[in-house]
């Protein structure tokens, strides 16, 4: 393994700490779990392995938002080991390779340890923060004044918070008074979101797909099994070794695509143009499926007079695809069943450009052209128990009125806005401009500068902030911008119980269960959240909601309890109740609309007409930028964990072997990929697997915190070249999911 | 009971989720010292390109590994002797020479450089003799690793063959039939797998047997290298003793 000179360096004093943590497994764990290599008979290495003693504790994954269900193996008060719960319809016994490394998280000796404040006011990449170690009270107090001073001076709206949704973070923004809940979904999934509910009605979190019944399954850039995503990576590989076709279209030959029978590397931005002239094939020829789309839909005729123009030969001018391919995968898609174009987060229908949302919008109206809308082989509305919610059982005192719009501008866009979700693209220019108004406080979960547009810029505003506080449970690069430092458990060290979403054919709960007792001074998120809350003297606002209540009522109104749940000799609890398609939709029209009215009252094209992405490559930027991620790492969380890393240790710019050698660039050499917002160094990495006019970055590496002692200086932050955008841009491109068309521009290359 | 490891690299994803939980387990010391690893391979111009992985890691060489004639101190040895399909590292006996990895013709094992000592795969042998079944088998998400009684496991992989040829892909084999207890099942030719050929030819075609592999390099090394690797032996032992 060859390492940089500082990285070198770290590894081999955080192997010490790691040989002696080994070392205590070793003398504890027999010969079962650590077996040395032994010689001799069978019979001789069957007395060594001694029944296992481990005890069972369950759990489940909070690496990533599938949350498989887990079973930890605990030796002596160690956790040795995880794998996946056998019961659980999202696991199915297995566990991905980012969930078979998370004791490393766990056990991780860079963890935080404790509360802290900062000593040096200086804020950003280079500057040691001076921590200082303080008790838990002195860190909430220190937080309720800081954010009460901000409050009384600026106004509560000059507060934000930066987390994903969640009760008690709901509770004290709308305690506080402040709208401004800022969440990440507009770099996610918040115009895929958009769409589902737009032509359906419904949709939460529209990527449940039966590909184990599939017999067609039709790719846009959508790689989940490259990911390693669990369900989607099982069921993959269950349906092409079973006989399905695969085709993917996607600029670089994804590991999706190397499976797959077909690899079409289309032009990236113009996957619109392909999917539009398959609706001309499929609605003129009339390939549809007939009796879903007339029972099911509405607006074909519109859709078939909308889409006259797209012939497969326009979009050979658009897509570089040629229009014999496009037409015989049109007519193949409408005539093998089940056929689907499974689709989540990060493809062709993410906010990877400003078209994308049409995109999404396409797909959509595909699978229902083929009948593959919550049905077998498609793509499948999840099947949630329904929740008590959170207001309904503790009803809160009045809540202050909110004074201002958000400072993201997120209301501004129909559909989505009512949802809240948050704008990581106009955030920067929001605080850097203090329009519509001053931001001065800042409580941040887990949402790290690096996942940011312009990530750089990004810190620099945090820097215009007088206070910030931060919940995590690594010490990332937020974390070095916190004046507060609020440590949380590891997942493995809570309790609670998680419903099955990412992948649910019937309700099923999983337990959560703590794996061992708390390794460091750490509060639990809701705990920390009414400290605040206290602190502040919000506290009427939480009367009641900690002990368990919540998760106790929730299985009380489903017929069981949380002793039972614990009880359970799988960890688990399930309705197995028959799958039943779905009849009515949640639209006006109680059926899939593929003119969609929602979007017509919203004040957006109810069609999914052709528009062009924002920025393609230029003379100055001639390469389209690709971002993508390995399956080890889970986002910028994981690079400091020693097993993912030693399996993926730095991103590198993926480039075409050709294109570089036309550059002067040879495999291994440094180069810098420029944009117009910034530049990144990487060392090449060359193959034949990509189009020559696209550079790849994976995403999670760049870490600039000293504390992760692993992953600094590793690779460079793709989220350096993403151009930020400013609300009145962000307005006028009228996209319903204010996608943060995080791919929309072109880069330059060139050797370091 | 013969035991095989038999791998359908078409349903690898490349995840490397068998890493992971072998060195979860394993923790041998060194960063980047695995006793398994994936190696990606592409092949073709583009835009008819693809890449296939390979699980890579000790193939336990039937009846004739050559890391065991060659260890000094009989650290590496077979389980019940040479056809059971296992061959395991005792590395309390190792003394760091090398001469394993020098003669290995699959690149194993490799050196964990802080207690100098050689690691490599050993199928889990203590977990196998207990009844269970190897950490990478164990953990594979989408069931690509089988473990257990070698004919099972010959059984499946040919019938997965046929499969493939039958789905269109007709240069599906198995590869290892003959010389090893890991067996894989491929789609391209063993080059792209950075296999040598002789598995494809025993398996597909039976032609006559080649020569085991490590024996070729066995018999390569020859008395100059054979020299070498006595004196780096000596080498270390005289470091230790300091």
């Amino acid at each position: 393994m060859e390492e940089g000179g500082n990285s070198k360096k770290s590894i081999f004093s955080r192997r010490n700490f790691l040989k002696a943590s080994s070392v205590t497994l070793a003398a504890g764990a027999a010969g079962q779990f650590l077996p040395t290599g032994s010689k001799g008979t069978r019979k001789a290495l069957a007395q060594q392995a001694k029944p296992g003693a481990a005890t069972k504790k369950f759990n489940f994954c909070g690496v990533c938002s599938a949350n498989c269900a887990m079973v930890a193996h605990i030796m002596d008060g160690r956790a040795v080991k995880l794998t996946g719960n056998p019961d659980d319809q999202i696991a199915h016994g297995k566990l991905c390779v980012k969930g078979y490394a998370a004791l490393k998280n766990l056990y991780d000796p860079d963890r935080l340890k404790y509360p802290m404040k900062r000593t040096n006011p200086k804020k950003g990449p280079g500057e040691d923060p001076g921590w200082v170690k303080i008790s838990w009270d002195e860190a909430f107090n220190l937080t309720g004044q800081k954010f009460n001073e901000a409050k009384e001076k600026h106004g509560p709206e000059s507060i934000a918070i930066f987390s994903r949704p969640h009760d008690w973070i709901h509770r004290l923004g709308k305690a506080i008074g402040t709208p401004n809940l800022i969440r990440h979904h507009n770099t996610c999934y918040s115009n895929q979101q958009a769409m589902w509910r737009a032509c359906t009605g419904q949709g939460n979190r529209p990527w449940m797909h039966d590909l184990a019944n599939a017999k067609y399954i039709l790719s846009f850039g959508w790689d989940l099994p490259g990911k390693a995503k669990n369900m989607a990576a099982r069921d993959y590989v269950k349906a092409i070794s079973n006989g399905a076709k695969a085709v993917v279209i996607d600029p670089r030959l994804s590991i999706t695509a190397s499976m797959a029978d077909e690899w079409i590397p289309i032009k990236p931005g113009t996957d619109l143009a392909f999917m539009l002239a398959m609706i001309n094939i499929i609605v003129n020829e009339e390939l549809y499926d007939k009796e879903f789309v007339s029972k099911y839909t509405q607006g074909l005729d519109q859709l078939k007079a909308a889409v006259q123009d797209y012939t497969p030969a326009w979009a050979e001018g658009i897509t570089e695809v040629s229009a014999g391919t496009i037409t015989r995968i049109a007519r193949e898609f409408s005539s093998v069943k089940p056929a689907s174009i499974p689709s989540h987060k990060r493809d062709a229908g993410g906010p990877n450009y400003t078209n994308s949302w049409r995109a999404s919008f396409a797909m959509i109206i595909l699978n229902a052209l083929v009948g593959s809308i919550d049905r077998e082989g498609g793509v499948i509305f999840e099947r949630t128990p329904s929740m008590v919610s959170f207001d309904s059982l503790f009803p809160a005192p009045e809540f202050p009125a909110m004074r201002k719009e958000r400072v993201d501008g997120f209301e501004k866009h129909g559909i989505m806005g009512a949802m809240g979700r948050g704008d990581f693209s106009t955030i920067t220019d929001a605080i850097l401009t203090e329009q519509p108004y001053p931001l001065k406080a800042a409580l941040f979960r887990k949402h790290n500068v690096l996942a940011f547009p312009d990530a750089v810029k990004f810190t620099e505003a945090l820097q215009k902030l007088d206070f910030i506080a931060v919940l995590d449970i690594m010490p990332t690069e937020i974390v070095q911008m916190a004046d507060v430092v609020l440590p949380e458990p590891y997942f493995l060290e809570t309790a609670g119980m998680g419903n099955r979403v990412y992948f649910a054919f019937y309700p099923q709960i999983a337990l959560r269960q703590p794996i061992i007792d708390p390794l460091y001074d750490t509060k639990g998120f809701g705990a920390i959240i009414e400290g605040i809350a206290k602190a502040m003297g919000l506290e009427k606002y939480f009367e009641g909601v900690s002990g368990g209540k919540l998760r106790q009522e929730r299985l009380k109104a489903l017929g069981t309890s949380w002793e039972d749940l614990n009880k359970s000799p799988n960890g688990m609890w399930a309705d197995k109740k028959p799958f039943k398609p779905t009849e009515k939709f949640k639209t006006k029209s109680e059926k899939i609309e593929l003119y969609s009215t929602a979007l017509e009252e919203a004040g957006y094209d109810p069609l999914p007409y052709w528009q062009p992405r924002r920025e393609a490559p230029s003379d100055n930027y001639p390469f389209n930028y690709i971002i993508a991620r390995p399956p080890m790492h889970r986002m910028t969380e994981s690079q400091n964990n020693p097993l993912a890393l030693q399996t993926y240790s730095e991103n590198t710019a993926i480039m075409n072997t050709g294109a570089a050698h036309n550059l002067g660039i040879r495999h291994g050499d440094e180069v810098v990929v420029e944009s117009r917002a910034g530049r990144i160094k990487l060392k090449a990495e060359l193959t034949n697997g990509i189009r020559p006019d696209c550079v790849c970055v994976f995403h999670g590496f760049g870490h600039w915190s000293k504390d992760l002692s692993l992953a600094y200086q590793r690779g460079a932050n793709d989220g350096d070249l993403i151009p930020r955008i400013n609300i009145k841009e962000m307005v006028a491109l009228k996209d319903p999911g204010a996608g943060a068309a995080m791919q929309d521009f072109g880069v330059r290359v060139y050797k370091a | 009971m013969k035991y095989a490891m038999l791998i359908d690299e078409t349903k690898c994803i490349g995840c490397q989720a068998c890493v992971v939980a072998c060195k979860n387990i394993y923790e041998d010391s060194a960063f980047g010292a695995l006793r398994t690893r994936i190696e990606k391979h592409e092949t073709g111009c583009y835009p008819n390109t693809t890449y296939r992985f390979r699980k890579f890691m000790c193939m336990h060489c039937l009846e004739t590994a050559p890391c065991i004639d060659i260890c000094p101190t009989e650290a590496i040895s077979y389980v019940d002797g040479p056809d059971g399909g296992m061959v395991v590292i005792d590395r309390e006996e190792c003394v760091g020479c090398q001469g394993c990895i020098s003669v290995c013709p699959n690149e194993e094992p490799m050196m964990d450089p802080e207690d100098n000592t050689s690691i490599k795969c050993t199928f889990c042998a203590e977990r196998i003799m207990a009844g269970g079944i190897p950490y990478c088998a164990e953990a594979c998400p989408v069931g690509c690793i089988s473990f257990g009684d070698r004919k099972d496991m010959l059984s499946m992989g040919n019938a997965r063959v046929r499969e493939l040829q039958g789905k269109g892909r007709p240069m599906a084999y198995l590869w290892g039939t003959k010389d090893t207890a890991v067996l894989y099942v491929i789609d391209l030719d063993p080059k792209v797998y950075r296999l040598p050929a002789e598995g494809y030819t025993l398996s597909s075609s039976g032609l006559e047997v080649l020569p085991v592999p490590g024996a070729v390099a066995v018999a390569a090394l020859g008395g100059a290298g054979l020299h070498r690797f006595w004196e780096r032996t000596r080498e270390v032992q005289k470091n230790q003793k300091k």
